[in-house]
């Protein structure tokens, strides 16, 4: 047996696993699969990174590069997509801190299920990997767009519709499966194997965050299940789900009467809440980032958690602002456009909440800090864009340009990847026990959060001339004006210095591992459950030989009278906070 | 579209009435202090039935998904129904009795009798695999009368929903497999658990495999 129980049996013996092979590779430890899941992620999202590079230099410099058929800018734009949003953010953000941070927020040992949690990252190793292959086989990887939109999708032209859809579709469909052995983890162990004292209202709002966005993925990966397992069928055994009748190359598909709108519904209907799926754990993350770095507590703590809700349930509800432009009853248009600004009051009264956390906070400007706020700029920014294309009216036009491209960026690509690394720059001294350094995080800090300024806001300009994404070269076009190509070098060039920056971030990880000044259990001061745990980095079980007992709320910072401007959450109460706890 | 509206209203009526349950209004920032006079020890057999439960709302998700599609699909003038083999009227009864067979399996092991209860187990085991061979042999005669998953959306619907519907019980088969594989190391607490889960599942399959049936017949 080398996984521990979750009860806190006296007297537990922790089995801590023996050989290399147990510790690190087949391992069991949410800790260590968190870290599988962070680092495969990370690798794939470099990928994709690079993949990005190479879509600037063409915009920037079309016909000067041999290397880059049109073909290949499309293979390149859907597998940039695809992989940031499912392979690097979903995994990072569930699987990396979700498996890291449920178990040690909430005082439990791990998982309820480590055998399945394991099961869970080598099926998604095994997804990243079926994905990679399709760079490698004839035609390449598929290049219909991330929304993967059938008909072009399997349709013969398009680049990758031989094997590159295939193994794309099959590397999804075992995505979710792997998703799914995860989620089940998280959702239940958050409401059984929470520690004594441990509520609900007490939990920090980063597993409020991850919870609600896990429920949300259990419930809509299906969708994209669905979708996937259709298409492949439409490719490979000839059905019609989705293909209706066409002439290709002047000959009759042996398709007919198939839906793509159909398609669209499904993939939308995983799609919207996939953006949830990737904010809410963000959303949380940022909330405690704020909270412990301001030495305040987080303002409107309930009002947190009923938001997180609430985007949860509206999520489901907005899809089709998706499908604007596929055509649709115009009382739809109206019902879709009305849930679509709807959901923007939970969201706008979380980021009232930030920043009302921050006024009048004892503000440290931390690496993880500096992120955390950067995050709360680039997210208003693409959320009041967001408003924008919400309105049926107004997305009709903008949409399709690189308006489009700017606002999702904006929103679900820069704000959640900044406060991945500022959680990255926070959770690292619990990780490896040292500190990432600080100068270099700064570098990285500044030129990221200022350099993706300089590429995005651009873009929303292009957009209102009205240039089209998608496009492998804009040519002679008339509406276009020279100045727009001139914005596409100038924002090709943030580009690459925004890519090359990373390293600066990739050499403090790794330069850290090795000289970071060592960390202590709670650099930060912090008041959760996870700075609390008796070695740092935590050993396998977390808690030695006794669970922790939670007596408070996650934010008591700076609390009136008190001798340290933070309690943490094992700390019993006080005298006079027991007699105030007897009010209602 | 109504088949997954349903769905999404009636979770949120859970959720809902879940989160009524949980006193989300409490102002936790008031009352430090110990409030687990309340708390329930840590429990594996509620985790994991709380696990399973789970796990079949994504089941639940991924068929009414399914449902959405082939009510949008049937709309459409190239739809033509196919008939269904008889031999589903067995299969039916076979699930059937598979799942009754591990349910008295469960009541039988609560009596403490341990060997009655595994050739019960073993009995449900051998039906639902009867099952599967009855669901291919359905297949097999629609290939032969001529209706070829390619030849018509309705046909593809049923291979599609039949197939997907056979992967579930053969997961669940394979988990009833180990189950029995360490039955006999294993204390009965422990067993009965296993088996309280398969007979869960596979009540719930069963359930389904009627609302599927009825779906696939309803054209």
């Amino acid at each position: 047996m080398d996984h521990v129980a979750i009860a806190d049996e006296r007297g537990l013996e922790l089995h801590e696993p023996a050989s290399f092979i147990t510790r690190y590779i087949w391992s069991q430890d949410h800790k260590v699969i968190a870290v599988q899941y962070g680092i495969t992620a990370i690798l794939v999202g470099l990928v994709a990174l690079a993949l990005s590079a190479m879509m600037r230099l063409q915009l920037a410099f079309p016909n000067s590069f041999s290397f880059i058929a049109p073909g290949d800018y499309y293979q390149f734009i859907t597998m940039h997509g695809m992989i940031m949003i499912v392979y690097l953010l979903t995994a990072l953000l569930l699987g990396g801190f979700g498996n890291y941070l449920i178990p040690l927020m909430i005082g439990a040992r791990d998982m309820v299920f480590p055998y399945l949690n394991m099961l869970s990252y080598w099926v998604y190793l095994l997804s990243v990997i079926v994905l990679m292959a399709s760079f490698f086989v004839s035609g390449g990887p598929t290049g219909a767009g991330w929304t993967l939109y059938p008909p072009q999708a399997i349709s013969h032209g398009t680049p990758g519709a031989d094997g590159g859809i295939i193994l794309m579709l099959v590397s999804l469909a075992i995505f979710i499966v792997a998703f799914t052995m995860g989620g089940l983890n998280y959702v239940t162990t958050i409401l059984q194997a929470r520690t004594r004292g441990m509520t609900l209202m007490r939990l920090p709002l980063s597993v409020w965050g991850i919870f609600i966005a896990t429920v949300l993925g259990l419930l809509a990966f299906p969708a994209l299940f669905v979708s996937a397992v259709m298409m492949l069928l439409d490719h490979i055994a000839g059905t019609s789900f989705f293909m209706p009748a066409l002439l290709s190359e002047g000959e009759l598909t042996g398709h007919s009467g198939g839906s793509p709108i159909l398609f669209q519904h499904l993939f939308w209907f995983f799609g919207h809440p996939e953006v949830y799926i990737v904010a809410l754990p963000a959303f949380g993350i940022v909330s405690d980032l704020i909270s412990t770095h301001a030495r305040r507590n987080i303002f409107g703590y309930r009002m947190m958690v009923w938001a997180i809700l609430a985007i949860g349930v509206l999520s489901f509800v907005v899809w089709a602002h998706h499908m604007y432009v596929s055509g649709m009853h115009p009382y739809f248009g109206f019902f879709f456009a009305t849930t679509t600004l709807i959901i923007a009051v939970p969201t706008a009264i979380k980021v009232y909440n930030w920043v009302l956390t921050l006024w009048r906070g004892n503000i440290r400007l931390t690496v993880p800090m500096l992120f955390a706020i950067g995050f709360i700029f680039s997210f208003i920014n693409g959320g009041l864009t967001g408003l924008y294309l919400g309105n049926v009216v107004v997305d009709l036009p903008l949409s399709d340009t690189y308006f489009v491209v700017g606002h999702f960026h904006m929103v679900m690509g820069v704000s959640p990847i900044l406060v991945i690394f500022g959680a990255i720059y926070h959770w690292f001294p619990k990780i490896t026990g040292r500190m990432l350094n600080d100068t270099l995080g700064k570098v990285h800090f500044w030129l990221t959060f200022l350099g993706t300024y300089a590429i995005y806001l651009p873009m929303h300009y292009l957009g209102f001339l009205g240039v089209p994404r998608r496009y492998y070269a804009m040519g002679d076009t008339e509406f276009i004006p020279e100045s727009a190509q001139s914005l596409n070098v100038d924002i090709t060039i943030a580009a690459l210095v925004v890519a090359v920056v990373q390293l600066v971030f990739l050499v403090n990880l790794f330069w850290s591992l090795r000289y970071g000044k060592p960390a202590g259990g709670n650099p930060w001061d912090a008041t959760t459950l996870e700075w609390q745990t008796p070695d740092t980095p935590p050993r396998h079980g977390n808690w030695g030989q006794e669970l922790p007992t939670v007596y408070r709320w996650a934010y008591d910072y700076s609390v009136p009278g008190q001798e340290k401007d933070f309690i943490p959450q094992t700390v019993p109460p006080t005298e006079e906070e027991s007699q105030e706890g007897t009010k209602p | 579209m109504n088949v997954i509206i349903l769905f999404m209203a009636v979770l949120v009526a859970i959720v809902v009435w879940w989160i009524l349950l949980q006193r989300l209004t409490v102002k936790p920032w008031l009352g430090a202090g110990a409030t687990f006079d309340d708390q329930r020890p840590y429990s594996r057999d509620i985790s994991a039935k709380l696990g399973l439960w789970v796990f079949l709302a994504v089941i639940t998700s991924l068929f009414s998904l399914f449902a959405t599609a082939y009510y949008m699909r049937m709309h459409v003038a190239d739809w033509r129904p196919l008939p269904e083999p008889g031999i589903l009227w067995t299969n039916t009864f076979l699930l059937l009795a598979s799942g009754i067979a591990l349910q008295i399996s469960q009541m039988t092991l609560r009596r403490q009798k341990t060997a009655l209860a595994r050739y019960l187990s073993i009995t449900a085991w051998c039906l639902a695999i009867a099952f599967l061979v009855g669901q291919w042999a359905a297949w097999q005669q629609l290939s032969a009368a001529g209706y070829l998953i390619w030849n018509n959306p309705a046909n593809a619907f049923f291979f599609l929903l039949t197939g997907l519907h056979g992967i579930h019980i053969a997961g669940g088969i394979w988990v009833l497999s180990l189950a029995l594989w360490r039955y006999q190391r294993r204390s009965d607490s422990e067993n009965l658990l296993a088996i309280q889960l398969c007979s869960q599942y596979w009540h719930y399959l069963f359930a389904l495999w009627i609302l599927l049936f009825w779906l696939l017949s309803s054209t």
